[in-house]
């Protein structure tokens, strides 16, 4: 008897739960746009401010509702929340690698074949989210976050004297690792050698920088969500690390999030791609095109952030092709 | 509550299956490790990530799904037994040796992943795996693929559910299976009935941590993905499980306990997809989680205060006031027992 | 005719080792010899810290032992773990919940004290049809009307059931030593006399050689053929058949007195 009504209370239950989730009103002959933001990171949320603001100000404003979920960078949470997503949304949109993957996997497998389109991802063909970045085919394209990281590299060589540069960040972020290889390939390019300063949390930030080597003179810092959460760690170690050196190390972040704690940083600019891949949903939902003959879109809108009062704090000279950069910020 | 259409109230029933059924077998190892060997085993955390990165990185390369699993099967089982070396020959009390398990476990998946180039990835339309080789051919069978995909999962996903829970239940009522359980229970008394307890206790940990694994390379194979952080938090997801599943089936017996694993997985997945209907943003969905795991707490007070009741009704019909005695713990209790079993764990490991 | 030799306990050792400092050791036994023949019931008393229970416990392998050797039929069990030594040696407990195992059934502990010492098979069930009908011939005989409850966590038992049943355990299969710690200490004296009763009259039926620790004086005169009394890890006096059954319980309370001053406990008095 006992077990029963137990049994009975429980079933009541979720019978109830899923009424009042029916009881949301007429909607459904809206297109539903669902959206994925993995977590809730400055970066991301400039995407998605930059996606939700463009298509609320296109001419399709009503006859579309977002449904944005949040998984707070919980993994399980993100593959739930991309089911429900996938089997009941027009379009998605996943923002950061694991959810856009997320939602690729579930759209595969409910098997709609709604266009899934991504942001903040560095490196699409590497999370098996496309084949191809021109021609990605099936339904998937997006805008990808991947910086001028060549660009910024050069104007660390240009500081002069810079033999051996390290790349910090996380091990257990994706897109960094494949930036820090971008960075060593450049590097060896141009003849200069390069390390690693791995951490796996925000807790080892500081003592992966104080042991920095003293042949290393600068510090490459990729669009790292654990550090540029801890960015004032990052600043508060180099400086100690800096009294002890000879010559002040030079730190270059691939996010403008990043700026505090770097002598500059150089990136792309967030809600700038959120805009971009919102004018790729409009044209699959206006004009009808299809995903996967969208290609796959980098972002040319540039954030330069000049931390000055960090880089005299510590007695570095900027080089002139830094200084005169075109809108660059100056701190 | 954006959801509206009928298609919201399918999803409703649907989308927490997979979840429901790969989590079921972390829960029973859980289970296994703290209700049956009585230690809170947190290396559940590192074999998680350990085997979604495997599994991904396997699969990509071409290997079988089935033969990832096995392989992840083992990195679970070959973590539990070094787990339990550590406690039972190094005389780590199981908390930290969980923990320098979970740590060793977790490095190597980032490892696994920056050797791979920094990813762990299959395309899940280019691979077979173990729930959409079945759904592909129930979407060739002429079924949608909307209920091809979740008929996969509640069809193989149910068949490894069962097969495990049924081997179990079996083994745990062999000789081997009952000494397994008496030693977890009773050291003394088993040592005394010549029950080698340290063995018996390699053996548990080392089922309950191949579950883990099983379960691991489930998800990546759900996923299509494996990352080094999909570990956290799942200590959390099994014991809230298993709490509530307990809620229903008590904990009377072994059976029941299977049950309760499985149930409660079941339900946590169900009450994680009402707080997302609720808090789509997720800003207060680990809060809700803290709400839920409090609530089950009191609600096992409850039970237990009612039990009592009716079993003390039964018993003074049957015997006298001397012989009562009450064996239904409340999680709150096995909380509060298992905390000071962590804080003195170094201690009653030496006896 | 000589009786045949059961237990050889020659000149046992064992310190306990409170900090790294040999000078704060405890030392437990010194040097312990004893023989236990055939057919022996061998009531131990002594205080508090005499040694007693660390004998038995060296007897059974908790404790491994520094000097000395204990031989159990003729095989040296010194190096034997404590599960090995299970094969031989059967014992009760004095707290009721350390004996049996509170979560599982009647049945389920019957039945692993049914195979005590022996290989566990992982593929033989635990629980046969056949077993509980055994078992359930064997609750009926005890009188405690538990032939019923065989599926009944041990949990739901009183203490006196679960120190009766414990009893029943340890001689399902037949022990070539059984060893009671004060098995009766925890128990209200009613029950504490039933417990003893029963106690006697399976080691007189089953014929099996008993070392019973025990805090009541009474008991340790009226019950066994033997008594041994110690006193900071030595045996300081024995007495056996005419000799012990004419022992007062005052001559034991005199003799404790001439040890010094308290080393006698109160409850041991009290227990009088």
């Amino acid at each position: 008897m006992k077990k029963q009504n137990k049994i009975v209370l429980f079933a009541t239950f979720l019978l109830s739960a899923s009424l009042l989730a029916g009881c949301g009103g007429d909607e459904t002959e809206k297109t539903q746009i669902g959206v994925l933001q993995f977590g809730s990171f400055t970066a991301l949320e400039n995407v998605k401010k930059g996606f939700v603001k463009t298509l609320e100000g296109s001419k399709l404003a009503d006859q579309i509702s977002f449904n944005i979920q949040n998984p707070q960078a919980n993994s399980t949470t993100n593959t739930q929340m991309a089911a429900t997503l996938a089997a009941e949304s027009d379009l998605v949109l996943g923002i950061a690698t694991p959810s856009a993957t997320a939602l690729k996997s579930a759209v595969d497998s409910v098997g709609t074949g709604i266009p899934v389109l991504f942001a903040a991802v560095t490196n699409p063909i590497g999370a098996n989210l496309v084949n191809d970045l021109v021609l990605p085919g099936e339904n998937v394209t997006g805008v990808t976050d991947l910086g001028p990281i060549a660009e910024g590299l050069q104007l660390v060589l240009d500081f002069g004297g810079v033999d051996q540069v390290t790349s910090l960040f996380t091990a257990t972020e994706t897109n960094s690792v494949y930036q820090a290889g971008i960075a060593e390939a450049f590097l060896s390019s141009k003849g200069v050698s390069s390390s690693r300063t791995t951490i796996t949390n925000a807790g080892e930030i500081t003592s992966a920088i104080a042991s920095i080597p003293e042949e290393v003179d600068a510090v490459f810092i990729a669009t790292d969500d654990t550090i540029a959460n801890s960015i004032s760690l990052v600043r508060g170690a180099v400086e100690s690390l800096d009294a002890s050196r000879s010559k002040p190390l030079i730190v270059f972040g691939a996010d403008s999030g990043l700026v505090e704690g770097t002598t500059f940083s150089m990136g792309i600019d967030y809600e700038a791609s959120g805009v971009q891949v919102a004018k790729q949903a409009l044209k699959i939902l206006q004009d009808g095109a299809q995903a996967g003959s969208l290609s796959v879109e980098s972002c040319d809108n540039h954030t330069i952030s000049i931390n000055k009062t960090f880089a005299e704090k510590e007695g570095l000279d900027l080089p002139e092709s830094l200084l005169s950069k075109e809108g660059a910020t100056i701190l | 509550m954006i959801l509206s259409s009928s298609t919201s109230i399918q999803n409703f029933f649907f989308a927490p299956l997979p979840n429901g059924v790969i989590f079921a077998l972390l829960v029973i190892g859980v289970f296994l490790s703290f209700r049956i060997l009585d230690v809170a085993d947190l290396s559940v955390e590192g074999i998680i990530p350990l085997t979604t990165v495997v599994t991904a990185i396997l699969i990509h390369q071409g290997i079988n799904c089935f033969v990832a699993l096995l392989i992840s099967a083992f990195i679970g089982l070959a973590t539990g037994l070094l787990n339990s070396l550590l406690t039972v020959y190094l005389k780590i009390p199981a908390l930290l040796s969980g923990i320098i398990m979970m740590a060793a476990n977790f490095g190597l998946s980032i490892v696994f992943m920056s050797l791979n180039g920094g990813v762990a990835t299959f395309a899940m339309s280019a691979h077979l795996t173990a729930f959409n080789w079945l759904g592909n051919g129930l979407k060739v069978a002429g079924l949608s693929s909307y209920y091809a995909n979740y008929l996969s999962y509640i069809i193989v996903g149910g068949a490894i559910l069962a097969l495990i829970a049924f081997a179990l239940y079996f083994f745990f009522g062999t000789e081997l299976g009952m000494s397994i359980r008496a030693a977890g229970k009773n050291k003394h008394m088993s040592r005394a009935n010549g029950i080698q307890v340290k063995g018996m206790f390699m053996i548990g940990l080392s089922i309950s941590g191949a579950l883990v694994g099983i379960a691991g390379s489930l998800y990546a194979q759900h996923n299509g993905f494996g990352y080094s952080t999909d570990g956290t938090g799942m200590i959390v997801v099994g014991l809230s499980s298993l709490f509530l599943g307990e809620l229903i089936f008590g904990q009377k017996s072994f059976k029941r306990g299977l049950l309760a694993s499985i149930v409660g997985s079941f339900l946590y997945w169900y009450i994680i997809q009402v707080l997302m209907l609720i808090d789509t943003n997720g800003y207060l969905l680990n809060f809700y989680k803290a709400i839920l795991l409090v609530v089950v707490i009191l609600l096992g007070h409850l039970v237990k205060h009612v039990t009592v009741k009716i079993n003390n009704k039964k018993n003074r019909m049957r015997m006298t006031q001397e012989g009562e005695r009450e064996t239904i713990q409340s999680p709150s209790e096995m909380l509060q027992e298992n905390f000071s079993h962590f804080v003195l764990g170094a201690e009653r490991k030496r006896s | 005719m000589e009786k045949e030799k059961i237990l050889e306990l020659y000149d046992i050792h064992k310190t306990f080792s409170m900090d790294t400092n040999p000078l704060n050791d405890k030392k437990a036994l010194r040097g312990v010899s004893l023989t236990i023949y055939e057919g022996d019931f061998v009531s131990v008393i002594g205080s508090n810290g005499s040694g007693k229970s660390t004998l038995l416990n060296c007897i059974a392998g908790r404790f491994p032992i520094e000097e000395g050797s204990i031989i159990l039929n003729g095989r040296e069990l010194r190096k034997d773990s404590e599960e090995k030594r299970a094969k031989y040696i059967a014992r009760v407990f004095q707290d009721p919940l350390e004996g049996t195992i509170a979560s599982m059934s009647l049945f389920e502990n019957l039945s692993i004290a049914s195979r005590r010492g022996e290989r566990q098979s992982p593929l033989r069930w635990a629980l046969s049809k056949k077993k509980e009908v055994a078992f359930a011939e064997l609750l009926k005989s005890l009188n405690l009307g538990l032939e019923n409850r065989l599926n009944s966590p041990m949990g739901t038992f009183s203490g006196g059931q679960r120190q009766s049943i414990t009893l029943l355990m340890a001689t399902l299969k037949k022990p070539e030593l059984l060893l009671l710690d004060e098995h009766t200490a925890a128990l209200d004296p009613k029950t504490a006399r039933t417990v003893m009763e029963l106690t006697n009259q399976m080691v007189r039926e089953h014929n099996i050689p008993t070392l019973m620790i025990t805090h009541n004086m009474k008991d340790a005169i009226a019950y066994g053929n033997r008594l041994i009394m110690m006193n900071e890890g030595k045996i300081i006096f024995e007495a056996e058949g005419e000799e012990k059954k004419n022992l007062k319980v005052q001559d034991l309370i005199d003799k404790f007195n001439a040890l010094g001053e308290g080393t006698l406990s109160d409850s041991q008095i009290l227990a009088n």
